[in-house]
């Protein structure tokens, strides 16, 4: 039994305070603060519980619990109660009620639920974000955001000067171009200059600071839940937000057509792979394009464009620090191709589907 | 000869915050950039006298990227207390609002068990105050401890105090009301600046404890000017505690479990990090610290 599983076991018959050992129904992959989540079921009662364990994370959770408070006026119906927070053996514990078992990830991945129903619950789960936007809109002080975002670009420079894909350290081919598919694009340091060129958002709103499928929770008896609020903020950009609506889909539901190749010439990267999101998947980004449509009165002008592929471009580059965590190793070159082609994508081109993933060669 | 007083810093020539020296320019120009932006967080109004206390991490430069940026906001509004996370340029910022009557009360009556009162027997820096604000945080701090300080002295039957003495007596009074502040005290005692931190606590809190009229000056040294019974004590210990735990509990989402998660959280720092001796050394010194020597006390391990 990992360590992680054996505090959270302790942790829930602390609060329980009774002989009869939950049972352990599921525990969920490592978030990026290394945070796993286990998922206990009350034998008597069938009470579900969700119980996170993390230690040295960069906001504690009592903070993340703090945070939460902020969403609350808006997602009243969509966030689970907590239940209990304690130090166990070294880690942060915090224990809430769990109203569904799935994350609407897995469910949508596992095509465990009819994806005529996913996808209503994933429509309402962005058109109540936009509702929040509009509703909680102020001016923007980035200083202020919880999701800094030029300290997110140098912590995402720092971490791919420390990679190394394939075989090739990121930090050795810092300044020279890559090829991508036949196509000549700019440098690593000269891509992430232009990710950092993002412009400021007239308006700044209320967000949990991660929305995305891993975070929504599909109730047993209907409805979805938010967690994971620790990047919870009352001063975020929405078009950083939308990136992680949108986004996600290009992270975490890729799939490769071919294996890659990245290759390191004299004085270039070369890549060429063949990549694409699954059909039956592109209606959930389509959904998560709307947000941009719905808080810009129709197709966003070019510098909101320009703007989402920076974000864009930043979380590609993030999320390729985390591959390891999620077993898609395999991914990282394919990951980083589209990070830097989405970092030098400038506006739309009249294009109505801006930011969307280069689809399978037909 | 009994020591005296250092008045260079005390209120009416007092410029600069009094551990001010200890923060880097660059900490100190980074919380001064948060408070622009923070004030319209927290509701400062123009003109409304209301100032900021920074304590924690930042003040002696200790900060790491996951740390908290730790503010008081005094205000002369009639709001209650209250505690809200924000961030500042990505660190996470952790702001307590309340007004000056109730961190005066903190002090006197003990109206949240020291829980303001004690933040500012820890080092910290005060931005926007005029010196009237300066006095206050300082004496705000010595009301609080002084009874409990005084009654450390008694313990030991000790009516004179040096400096040195008087320190001690705060900081082991402190950890009769909360045994779980020698976790965070000794964070300072293990930083390598605590020989320079301890001489300017000889000057801060004896200053603080002067100033609210729980010690005397004279000739011979500092006199306590009143002892508590111990039923007193008793009594004021408890009810210190319960209105501590009470308001950390409410300004915590009303976490029930909030007294289990501090004391935890300080229990681990000592075991993940081995401080157990250190612990040990620690308590030595300030014992030794709170014996009277004549001729004053000096940092010596």
């Amino acid at each position: 039994m990992s360590e992680i599983v054996r505090v959270a076991t302790k942790a829930i018959r602390m609060m329980l305070r009774e002989q009869d050992d939950p049972e352990l129904v599921l525990i969920s992959f490592p978030g990026s603060s290394g945070a796993r989540v286990s998922i206990f079921r009350h034998s008597r009662t069938d009470s579900l519980y969700a119980v996170k364990c993390v230690k040295n994370s960069r906001v504690s959770l009592v903070e993340e619990i703090a945070r939460k408070e902020i969403l609350m006026p808006y997602l009243r119906d969509h966030l689970p109660e907590v239940l209990w927070c304690q130090i166990v053996d070294g880690f942060e514990v915090m224990i809430s009620e769990c109203k569904g078992v799935h994350t609407l990830h897995h469910l949508i991945i596992n095509s465990d639920a009819p994806h005529s129903y996913l996808l209503v619950v994933w429509k309402d789960v962005v058109e109540t974000l936009v509702r929040m936007w509009e509703t909680s809109q102020h001016p923007f002080q980035e200083t202020l955001c919880s999701r800094f975002f030029p300290a997110r670009v140098q912590r995402i420079q720092d971490g791919l000067r420390c990679m190394t894909i394939g075989n090739i350290q990121l930090s050795e081919c810092w300044d020279i171009p890559v090829i991508i598919n036949g196509n000549e694009y700019p440098s690593v340091s000269e891509s992430l200059k232009k990710v950092a060129q993002v412009g400021k958002p007239a308006m700044g709103v209320i967000c949990h600071g991660d929305p995305q499928p891993s975070n929504i929770v599909v109730g047993k008896s209907g409805g979805w839940y938010c967690v994971d609020w620790e990047w919870a903020g009352p001063h975020q950009d929405w078009r950083m937000m939308l990136t992680h609506l949108y986004g996600w889909w290009s992270t975490r539901c890729l799939v490769l057509a071919s294996a890659p190749v990245m290759r390191l010439s004299e004085k270039r990267i070369e890549m060429e792979y063949e990549a694409f999101i699954p059909a039956h998947l592109r209606p959930y980004q389509d959904i998560a394009m709307s947000a941009a449509f719905m808080m810009s009165d129709g197709l966003p002008n070019e510098e909101t464009v320009s703007d989402i592929n920076r974000f864009l471009a930043a979380l590609y580059f993030g999320e390729l620090r985390f591959l390891r965590l999620w077993g898609r190793e395999e991914f990282a070159s394919t990951m980083f191709a589209q990070a830097i082609v989405t970092a030098n994508q400038q506006g739309h081109g009249g294009n109505t589907q801006p930011f969307q993933f280069p689809q399978r060669k037909e | 000869m009994a020591e005296t007083l250092n008045r260079s810093n005390s209120r009416n020539e007092r410029n600069e915050p009094m551990y001010g020296t200890f923060m880097s320019q660059e900490n100190s120009d980074f919380v001064a950039r948060a408070l622009t932006y923070l004030a319209g967080e927290v509701g400062v109004r123009e003109n409304d006298e209301s100032f900021w206390v920074c304590y924690g991490s930042f003040v002696l430069n200790q900060q790491t990227p996951e740390s908290d940026l730790d503010l008081l906001y005094i205000h002369n509004q009639q709001l209650p207390v209250r505690r809200f996370q924000s961030s500042f340029e990505g660190y996470p910022v952790t702001v307590y609002s309340l007004s000056r009557n109730n961190f005066v009360s903190d002090g006197e009556q003990k109206l949240f068990g020291g829980y303001f009162g004690g933040k500012v027997l820890n080092p910290y820096v005060t931005f926007l105050t005029s010196r009237e604000d300066q006095n206050l945080v300082t004496r705000v701090g010595g009301a609080f401890i002084g009874p409990f300080a005084a009654a450390m002295a008694k313990r030991q039957g000790r009516e004179i105090a040096t400096q040195a003495n008087l320190v001690a007596d705060s900081v082991l009074a402190r950890f009769h009301l909360c045994p779980w502040y020698r976790s965070y005290f000794l964070r300072y005692y293990i930083a390598p600046i605590f020989p320079q931190l301890w001489e300017r606590m000889e000057e801060v809190i004896p200053l603080s404890l002067v100033e609210a009229g729980v010690v005397v000056q004279d000739n011979n040294g500092f006199h306590y000017s009143h002892f508590l019974s111990d039923e007193e004590l008793h009594e004021e210990t408890i009810r210190a505690v319960t209105h501590f735990w009470a308001l950390g509990s409410c300004l915590h989402g009303s976490m029930p479990d909030f007294p289990a998660y501090y004391i935890q959280k300080a229990e681990q720092f000592i075991r993940d990090d081995n401080l157990e001796s250190r612990c040990k050394e620690m308590l030595q010194f300030l014992r030794k610290q709170s014996i009277y020597q004549n001729g004053g006390g000096s940092y010596a391990t």
